[in-house]
This record gives C-alpha cells, sequence and structure tokens, in this order.
C-alpha cells in the first residue's frame, strides 16, 4: 500500500518537474536576423556660369565681352558689356527708332546635375532725361529688352527651359528703340534718353 | 487482595492495548487503490524566423538575389531623376544590400519578408540600426569630406513604404505567418544651394551591420 502510494507521488513529482523544464525551454527561444549593409555617394558637383563661348572657362572676375559678341544695329552703340560667371552687365546708347543692341553668351554646366531655368530676373528698364527727370512714360511704350533663346530674339527664356550636364545654352540679350513713334514725330524724344537695366540674372535649379 | 486488583488492572491495560492494536490492524486492512490513468501527446514544436522574398516564399537556403520588383529607386524630390544603383541578396537570417547614390534626395526601398515558420508568435525584441561610418582616409581634407558626406546617409527598417512606422520591439509576427518589412535607405538633401560641399571623391560607408532580434511572444 505504502509503496503504490509512493509511486503514485512519484509520477506527480516528475510530471510537475517535466511541466517546469518544458516552460524554462520555451523562454529560450530567439532568433536574430541581421541585415548588412553598405552606401557608396559618388563624386558630384554644382558648376553652372555665364561664359563667353560654348566651350568657354568659368570666368574668374568680370571681363568684357568680345566684340564678335555684340551686334549694333542703326546708330546704335553698346558702352557697357561686362560679363563674369554669374553675371552680364550692358549698357547702350539708341539714339533712331529702329535701333538696337544685341549681346549674345552662354550659360554652362560642367557640373554632374542636369539643371534647368527656375526663373529669370523680369527685364523692366527704367529710363531718365538728361534732366534726370522720368522717362518711363517714353520707355514703356517705345523700349523693348529681353533675354532670348534663339537669334532672332523671338522666345524668351523661360521656367524649364533644360540645360543639362555638360552642355551649354546660348543667350541673347536685346535691348531696342521701337519703330513706332507718331508720323508727325510729336512723341519723339526731345532730350537724350538713358535706359538702365538690371543684371541679366537667371536662376537654375537641378532637373 | 491487592495482588488480585493488580491482576484485573493489568488485564485491562492488555485488553485496551490490544483493542488499539487489533483498531489500527482494522484500519491498515481498509483500503482501496485509486488510478490515475492518462496520457501525454507532444505536438510538433518549432522555432524558426528567417528573411524570404516574397509573402509566400521559402527559406532561402543558400544566397539568393533580391528580385527587381523588390527594390525601388526614387528620389526626395519628385522633379528630380534618381540616379541610385541598388543591389541585394538574402540567405535565412541574414539580408545584405548596397547602394549607390548619384544625386541627393537619391532613396532605395527594399522590400522584404520575415516568416515566422515556427508554432509559437514571436515578437521582435530589439532593433539595432547603427548609425553609418565612414572610412576616414588621410589628409584632413578629405577626413572632413567624408565625415561631412557620411551625415547625409540614413537607413531604416520600417513597417510601411512611406517610411513613418519604424520596426519597434514587442511588434509581433503570429506562428505561421509572413510580414513584408520595407529597408529604406536614402541620401539627404541638406547640402548647401551652391554643391560647395558635395563629395568631390567617392564616399562609401564601413558595413552596417544592423541587427533584429526575435523571441517567443
Amino acid at each position: 500500500m505504502e509503496k503504490k502510494r509512493g509511486t503514485i507521488v512519484a509520477i506527480v513529482v516528475a510530471l510537475i518537474l517535466a511541466v517546469i523544464s518544458l516552460g524554462v525551454a520555451f523562454a529560450a527561444f530567439s532568433t536574430q536576423l541581421n541585415i548588412n549593409g553598405t552606401a557608396t555617394v559618388q563624386q558630384s558637383s554644382w558648376n553652372i556660369f555665364f561664359a563667353s563661348a560654348s566651350n568657354g572657362s568659368k570666368p574668374s572676375s568680370a571681363g568684357t565681352l568680345p566684340a564678335a559678341n555684340i551686334t549694333e544695329h542703326g546708330s546704335a552703340s553698346s558702352t557697357l558689356a561686362s560679363l563674369s560667371a554669374d553675371n552680364f552687365s550692358w549698357a547702350a546708347t539708341l539714339t533712331a527708332p529702329g535701333d538696337y543692341v544685341i549681346y549674345t553668351f552662354y550659360a554652362r554646366n560642367t557640373g554632374s546635375f542636369n539643371a534647368k531655368v527656375r526663373s529669370t530676373l523680369s527685364p523692366n528698364v527704367t529710363c531718365t532725361y538728361a534732366d534726370t527727370t522720368s522717362a518711363q512714360t517714353f520707355c514703356n511704350s517705345h523700349v523693348t529688352y529681353g533675354i532670348y533663346k534663339n537669334e532672332a530674339c523671338t522666345q524668351a527664356v523661360t521656367a524649364d527651359d533644360p540645360l543639362n550636364s555638360n552642355s551649354s545654352a546660348q543667350y541673347w540679350v536685346k535691348v531696342m528703340l521701337l519703330d513706332n513713334f507718331a508720323t508727325n514725330g510729336s512723341d519723339l524724344p526731345t532730350q537724350a534718353v538713358t535706359v538702365t537695366a538690371p543684371a541679366v540674372s537667371v536662376y537654375y535649379d537641378q532637373n | 487482595m491487592e495482588k488480585e486488583k493488580k491482576r484485573q488492572v493489568i488485564a485491562i491495560i492488555i485488553t485496551v492495548v490490544l483493542s488499539i492494536i487489533s483498531l489500527g490492524v482494522a484500519f491498515a486492512v481498509f483500503s482501496g487503490t485509486l488510478n490515475i490513468n492518462g496520457t501525454a501527446t507532444v505536438d510538433t514544436i518549432k522555432w524558426d524566423m528567417y528573411f524570404t522574398t516574397a509573402n509566400d516564399g521559402e527559406k532561402p537556403s543558400e544566397s539568393t538575389t533580391i528580385p527587381s520588383g523588390n527594390i525601388q529607386i526614387s528620389n526626395i524630390d519628385p522633379n528630380v531623376t534618381p540616379t541610385v544603383t541598388a543591389t541585394g541578396s538574402m540567405v535565412a537570417t541574414t539580408l545584405t544590400w548596397d547602394a549607390i547614390f548619384r544625386t541627393p534626395g537619391d532613396r532605395v526601398m527594399y522590400t522584404v519578408y520575415v516568416k515566422n515558420g515556427g508554432t509559437f508568435n514571436a515578437k521582435v525584441t530589439d532593433v539595432n540600426m547603427p548609425i553609418p561610418t565612414c572610412t576616414i582616409k588621410t589628409g584632413t581634407a578629405q577626413q572632413e569630406a567624408e565625415t561631412r558626406v557620411c551625415g547625409h546617409i540614413h537607413y531604416g527598417l520600417y513597417n510601411d513604404t512611406a517610411g513613418s512606422s519604424a520596426v519597434a520591439v514587442d511588434q509581433t509576427i503570429p506562428a505561421g505567418t509572413t510580414k513584408a518589412y520595407y529597408l529604406i535607405a536614402w541620401l539627404d538633401t541638406n547640402w548647401a544651394q551652391d554643391g560647395s560641399d558635395l563629395p568631390t571623391e567617392t564616399v562609401k560607408t564601413n558595413q552596417i551591420s544592423a541587427t533584429v532580434s526575435f523571441g517567443q511572444n
């Protein structure tokens, strides 16, 4: 009898120990997943500048645009044509209706990234008479000024115009005294008119 | 008289003792057996967590290339063309990836799956994503360049394609199911506008050894 009771107790104890053991074994399950990687950043550059030729080097300082890049029509004459890496400044004298001056130069992209025009500085000329009074009304009616992407100066440079890596875009800046005066000349200027335009600015973004 | 009384007392005592003994014997004779009969069954026990290339994919026993359909390249700026070259492979519990970035904003996303092929529910117990480091070459300028460029490289393991929900501790994968994870790496756009801090030489990270650990849920 005692032997049977002892056997039963031993079995119960063994079952309890087995359950405990299983519990300990459950807590040990785990797995580590490994994620091994490398990332490389290749050398790159952002380099857009003005140049006087399609393969011209980047100007280290402002220089005079070559005469070959300047067209003076009629009695017009250019008095300033300064080109630097990021700035073109000009000045001209227009004497007779129909006079115009055209400057041509290039924007070069020698960087790694394609670019596109984000915007251009809206060309607004300011005009003054020799006695320093405003001639703006006169200019608004008779003077045009713009930056163009074709030699005929009919297509203005606009946003989203591309300038891909390792390429150049030719620009033409034209200022003109329109031939649209009254036949009796009543609206011809009585004094010399100085026309001033801000520096041409073209803003680029990565494309 | 005295002798007789003593003899009677002894007899009574003996009788009582014998009675007690008899009772004990009687108790010992009354008994029964209660039987405990039963059987224990041990079901199949399995613990198996691994990478796979598809929701119903098998466990890769040898290095398996991540399919091109599981690798998406893009640029953070939707208007910029991505210039990323990316490859990857996996075997069992190891995922290996490599990405080449050329333009700020370049981004790559690997779609991978973790399968719980065991009989226990699992949960994430640890996530370790070390910050990338780059080999520093000699020369102060190169050191500065590599340190600076390295800080523009980012990566992580996510639950979603947008990279907004990172894999984290206590997230679960029930037994017998598969979960999709997205390993996303990118080159940020926090560079000088004039490009003056772009790398002048190619910069590569040291191996990034990240881990995700699972335990029983």
